[in-house]
């Protein structure tokens, strides 16, 4: 389908066109007859729906409404058929609102694949009614033109300017709308309204910004919109299950009222209507978002600096659908963190190692310098940690003064003291219990290959993961060779903690109601190195030394 | 220009019927005043709002106080009230008419009394359905001294030529959970 901006215009797709608005919310369609000076004759060229017929115009309910024009069937005398769209009189919103509403003109016969136009309802203000095309003559043939303008004082007025005359009473339901119409306009123009349409996106913010109120609002978002989707997802699948159900029944023989195609056809329209939305919803607001929430690939990770507190939240990764192609959702972890965080086996050795430490950079960048204090616990052995050989002596001795403990017994001699600072911070104390660490608040605990650690210390491991995160301990553990046993401690404790998968393309279902998403982790371009055990990826090494610094 | 559309008649923009888009199914009731040993004590009553949603005549959802959000999203129950304290609607399910999957041709409210007090003994009792976006009240139905009846159908809402309509039911019937009232229901789908 082409698409026109206002203005433009092209030619009809056919001799009876099918006019089909898709909006996020609902919208009232009707349609003006008007001659060449955009008036109407008579009210009866008013096509809505009370007068859902009239000149080969035909107004089919619907949420929203169809039109369908027989240009065929249009009196010689009119010059124009124009496609209005309003606000329903309880809708307070105004268009400038409806980023994604649009109107598609296609041939009503089905016509070729792909003919037909779009024109999307973009740069509105607090138009509560517009006329989105008209439909006119020019030399014999029909065009279409995008117009994309209206009224602010809505549909009564915007009928009013071509010549109808609306009841009075009806004036009453809408008297309350002349007012406020007003006032969404100013609303707009102070933008970082999370509604902004896409186009007008504030520009150069990424770095200095302070972690306010937009960036909350995207790591908020990007949950909106994931549940958002699983539950459009979830009543797509319910009504294609029952489409099954329908034509199976029509096959036995039993008439049924609606026909499984239509219901099919009626689920996918709302489902793709749903994720053009979404998509338009997450597209530019990724741009603004501070670098622990962008891909590692986004400009905003060049100018990275530690910020005064933490970040909302971290970017761990990207949810996609094979239903969806467009739609990319970033599932962003919020911060602070309330419980464990478990990165699971991927189906190739080293995946979760990756994933895992990408994570903890971004964690460590999410954080105000000086704030957190590593602590690394490798009960496998040293092998999985040698990189940390590689690292500056002063980041050894500060920002991981909390140790590196490999092997069993330095591992669960290590467990014993988290626990104990864990007891005394319940109690009110612990902050000066290890000076050394220079009053770094958070313990940032990373245990590689938990499936190693020795059966007496897993209880004192569950319960760090219960309730360290909630007393400045939070706890990532990163599954590698060793299984977790499938006992009851072991189901414990992955469920102690947010489980995370890690490798391409990999199942994680979604809280709301369990449909598994394609989940594909955010991974560090260079940390293949840590496989290789010979060194850190870069930016932990420099996310590490900007820990370095001390808490002003 | 006032030109008559039809005889005597200007347009009207008034839908017929009204277009509903967003519905609240609104229940309140008062503990009930028992006279005791030492004094009126209140006797607590629990009354459980639900709603079922249907495809023709397959059970498609459920919304109740074990279940406040349908799958899709489009009905969202407020949370349970165990003892009817509070005036006004002491339970709430709001539906977004234009979020209910395509699918589902209706939806039925029922009304349920958890500890099997009949609503002979519930004092103020009401259930009712609003239209949210201008609060008028579509259907009213007074609970109280409605005779032994734990349960009742209270109304269906269905689709109507590319809208809902309603159609107030009011039927007393008997059941202290959904799942009782479910044959009931199922006899209007």
């Amino acid at each position: 389908m082409t698409q026109l901006r206002p203005g433009a215009n092209g030619p009809l797709p056919g001799p009876r066109v099918e006019v089909r608005v898709s909006a996020p919310c609902p919208v009232d369609v009707l349609a003006l007859l008007v001659d060449d000076e955009l008036r109407v004759r008579g009210d009866e060229d008013l096509v809505f729906w009370n007068a859902p017929e009239h000149g080969g115009v035909r107004w089919t309910a619907g949420t929203p409404a169809r039109l369908t024009v027989d240009t065929a069937q249009v009196p010689e005398r009119v010059h124009a058929v124009l496609v209005v769209l309003a606000l329903p009189d309880g809708d307070l919103r105004s268009f400038g609102d409806l980023a994604t509403a649009e109107v598609a003109v296609t041939a009503a016969d089905g016509g070729a694949d792909g003919a037909g136009v779009r024109i999307p309802l973009a740069g509105l203000g607090p138009e509560r009614a517009v006329i989105g095309a008209e439909l006119y003559r020019r030399a014999g043939a029909w065009k279409v033109r995008a117009v994309v303008q209206g009224h602010a004082e809505g549909l009564a007025a915007l009928l009013g300017t071509h010549g109808v005359d609306v009841e009075p009473e009806l004036d009453a339901a809408p008297a309350p709308t002349p007012a406020p119409a007003p006032v969404p306009a100013p609303q707009e123009h102070p933008s970082g309204q999370p509604q902004g349409q896409p186009g007008g996106q504030p520009q150069g913010q990424p770095s200095g910004q302070q972690p306010g109120a937009s960036t909350v609002a995207y790591a908020d978002r990007a949950w909106l919109v994931w549940e958002d989707a699983s539950r459009s997802l979830s009543a797509y699948r319910s009504a294609t299950d029952y489409a099954l159900h329908v034509r199976d029944q029509d096959v036995s023989g039993r008439p049924t009222a609606t026909g499984h195609e239509e219901i099919r056809r009626a689920a996918d329209e709302r489902l793709q209507a749903d994720l053009r939305q979404l998509t338009a919803e997450l597209a530019g607001s990724g741009d603004t978002a501070p670098a622990v929430m962008a891909p590692w690939s986004s400009p905003a990770w060049l100018t990275w600096r530690p910020g005064p507190r933490f970040e909302p939240g971290i970017l761990a990764g990207h949810l996609t659908l094979p239903e969806a192609a467009g739609l990319r959702i970033p599932l962003v972890l919020r911060q602070p963190w309330s419980r464990a965080c478990w990165v699971r086996r991927g189906p190739l050795p080293g995946d979760s190692i990756a994933f895992g430490w990408s994570l903890i950079t971004r964690y460590l960048a999410a954080a105000p310098a000086g704030a957190v204090a590593v602590e690394l616990l490798s009960p496998g052995g040293p092998a999985a940690l040698s990189w940390v050989q590689g690292l500056p002596q002063p980041v050894v001795e500060g920002v991981l003064a909390g140790g590196v403990s490999t092997g069993p017994e330095q591992v669960t001699a290590r467990i014993r003291r988290l626990l104990d600072l864990i007891d005394l911070r319940a109690i009110g104390a612990g902050a000066d219990v290890e000076p050394r660490l220079g009053g770094r608040p958070i313990r940032l605990t990373v245990l590689v290959d938990p499936g190693s650690v020795p059966d007496e210390s897993f209880d004192a491991l569950l319960r760090i993961a219960e309730q360290g995160p909630g007393l400045g301990v939070p706890l990532v553990c990163i599954e590698t060779d060793g299984l977790v046993e499938e006992s009851l401690r072991g189901l414990r404790l992955r469920q102690a903690g947010q489980s995370l998968p890690s490798g391409e393309g990999s199942g994680l279902g979604d809280p709301w109601v369990g449909s598994e998403w394609e989940f594909t982790p955010e991974l560090l371009p260079d940390a293949a190195a840590l496989l290789q055990g010979t060194s850190a990826p870069a930016l932990l090494r420099h996310v590490l030394a900007a820990q370095q610094a001390t808490l002003p | 220009m006032a030109v008559n559309m039809t005889k005597g008649q200007r347009i009207s923009l008034d839908k017929p019927g009204g277009q509903l888009t967003l519905v609240r199914m609104g229940l309140g009731w008062d503990a009930v005043k028992k006279r005791g040993l030492f004094g009126s004590r209140e006797q607590e009553i629990d009354l459980d709002a639900s709603v079922v949603l249907l495809a023709g005549d397959q059970l498609v959802d459920a919304v109740y106080f074990g279940k406040l959000t349908s799958d899709d999203g489009s009905v969202r129950h407020t949370g349970d009230n165990l003892t009817g304290a509070g005036d006004g609607d002491d339970e709430s399910i709001i539906v977004d008419l234009t979020r209910v999957p395509v699918h589902v041709t209706s939806l039925i409210f029922t009304v349920s009394s958890f500890q099997g007090q009949d609503f002979n003994q519930i004092a103020n009792a009401f259930c009712r359905l609003v239209d949210e976006t201008n609060g008028t009240e579509l259907a009213r139905y007074e609970l109280s001294g409605g005779g032994q009846h734990t349960g009742n159908v209270m109304a269906k809402l269905y689709r109507h030529q590319g809208g809902w309509k309603l159609n107030a039911i009011g039927e007393p019937t008997s059941g202290r959970t959904l799942r009782d009232l479910l044959p009931a229901v199922l006899s209007y789908a």
